[in-house]
């Protein structure tokens, strides 16, 4: 296990932060919760958790200095894992909040569902199919996972995409490049495929 | 997982809360609660052991009050498993509603309040987004309100209607002449309204028969089951494994 492993919690009032954190300690993280850029930078990883609306999400964060913070850490190369709408704040856009930017480590923008008679918000468990190998996701192709969002990510380059679902559309469902890895859905609400995911997420971290 | 195919069909087993314990009513009356067990942990521990994808706990003292009332309970709760908690009862302040996500609750459901107050009704769906439900309680048609002790006069797929020009992500509509009564899904009047917004059914569900016709109703994205499981009418394997198609 990763005993020992310091993984900050990007803290800027996301709703679903205590779950976040459970689910880190319960697969042996130690977490710092904290709004400190310069613990941030002092982690060996670091998760941004998210709930809510893009331009609200990214408001937040810059309110309190933690947008740098999370460039930083993709440039420093630490391993750093973003969840729901964390993932949508890695692109450069969103159709939900017009005007409001990104913090820009993936090209492309964020889209809202147009799935004809299925009904948005996507609600509910759903399966994830991997396109590409990614330590964080290793083991859990074709697992189901708790989503519940409107909007999904449409990157640029098909090589960030790292996982798809179905929903009226195939879509993506995972992210990431280098050290950069985001989920759409709820691993901390994922029962043990999402326990999985953060198990695997502090492998990496140990190996990076 | 692979191999079930998923319909995104949600069951979500109830857990109501009164004075710590777990309870059911019958009709939502409060003058006929039945006791069903003690520790709403490990009910809550119990029902994600047999495979429960989500649960629903209700605030019965918070319903009562106007506020919610069982924070700590829930925030317990919601720390002891690992499948998302859906949280309703006496949520009318934004407040309410951050502190019941901070608490854990990944879904919210607000009754009263949001039939009543538009104002409130909007700022909400700015605050939570996705995560917020609007309870819809309907008697023959009408619109019931404040823990269903009193009619709106309101219809409600015009209710429904406006949710959904407001953006409110999801509904969950309990018909409450039926709510603890078994007398079979009110299929027909949830999926009215689930035509509007994607809708959760409560209030009668049975059995896996009633699971069955509400998954086969596009936008009825999940039922909610109480009484019929507490009282071992049906196992919550039966009603999952209807959920599954092959």
């Amino acid at each position: 296990m990763a005993a020992g492993m310091n993984v900050a919690v990007v803290d800027y009032d996301a709703g679903n932060t205590l779950s976040v954190t459970r689910a880190l300690k319960k697969v042996g993280a130690q977490v710092d919760l904290t709004a400190d850029p310069e613990r941030v930078a002092a982690a060996d990883a670091v998760v941004l958790p998210g709930v809510g609306a893009f331009g609200d999400c990214m408001r937040k964060l810059r309110e309190r200095g933690m947008d740098q913070a999370c460039l930083e850490t993709f440039r420093a190369g630490k391993p750093f894992l973003g969840v729901c709408v964390a993932l949508q704040v890695f692109f450069e856009a969103s159709e939900e909040s017009p005007g409001v930017k990104g913090l820009g480590i993936l090209p492309g923008r964020v889209v809202r569902f147009d799935v004809g008679d299925l009904k948005v918000p996507h609600m509910g468990w759903n399966d994830l199919d991997l396109t590409r190998s990614h330590p964080v996701l290793d083991g859990l192709d074709g697992e189901a996972f708790y989503f519940v969002h409107s909007y999904y990510p449409e990157p640029k380059e098909t090589a960030d995409v790292l996982g798809t679902s179905e929903y009226g559309t195939t879509f993506c469902a995972a992210a990431g490049r280098e050290n950069l890895a985001a989920v759409q859905f709820h691993p901390e609400k994922s029962s043990l495929a999402g326990l999985k995911l953060y198990e695997n997420f502090l492998g990496w971290a140990r190996g990076l | 997982m692979r191999g079930v195919a998923l319909t995104g069909f949600t069951v979500y087993p109830a857990i109501d809360l009164r004075d710590g314990q777990c309870v059911r009513l019958k009709q939502g009356d409060f003058g006929r609660q039945k006791e069903y067990d003690a520790d709403p942990v490990g009910r809550a521990r119990e029902w994600e052991r047999r495979g429960a994808r989500a649960i629903h706990v209700v605030d019965l003292d918070g319903a009562k009050e106007g506020r919610p009332v069982q924070l700590d309970l829930i925030r317990k709760i919601s720390g002891s498993v690992g499948v998302p908690l859906q949280v309703g009862g006496g949520i009318r302040a934004l407040e309410d509603l951050r502190a019941l996500q901070q608490a854990g609750a990944y879904r919210i459901v607000m009754g009263t309040a949001a039939v009543l107050d538009r104002d409130l009704l909007l700022r909400a769906v700015d605050e939570v987004g996705e995560a917020l439900i609007v309870a819809v309680d309907a008697r023959d048609g009408i619109v019931a309100t404040h823990g269903w002790q009193q009619e709106s006069g309101r219809n409600v797929l015009d209710l429904a209607r406006e949710l959904a020009e407001d953006d409110v992500g999801s509904v969950l509509y309990t018909d409450v002449s039926r709510d603890g009564m078994d007398t079979g899904a009110a299929l027909e009047g949830t999926a009215a309204v689930a035509g509007l917004l994607p809708t959760i059914a409560s209030g009668g569900v049975t059995g896996a028969r009633d699971i069955i016709d509400l998954s086969n109703v596009p936008g009825i994205a999940g039922a909610i089951v109480g009484t019929a499981l507490y009282e071992g009418r049906v196992t919550l394997e039966e009603l999952l494994e209807a959920t599954v198609r092959p």
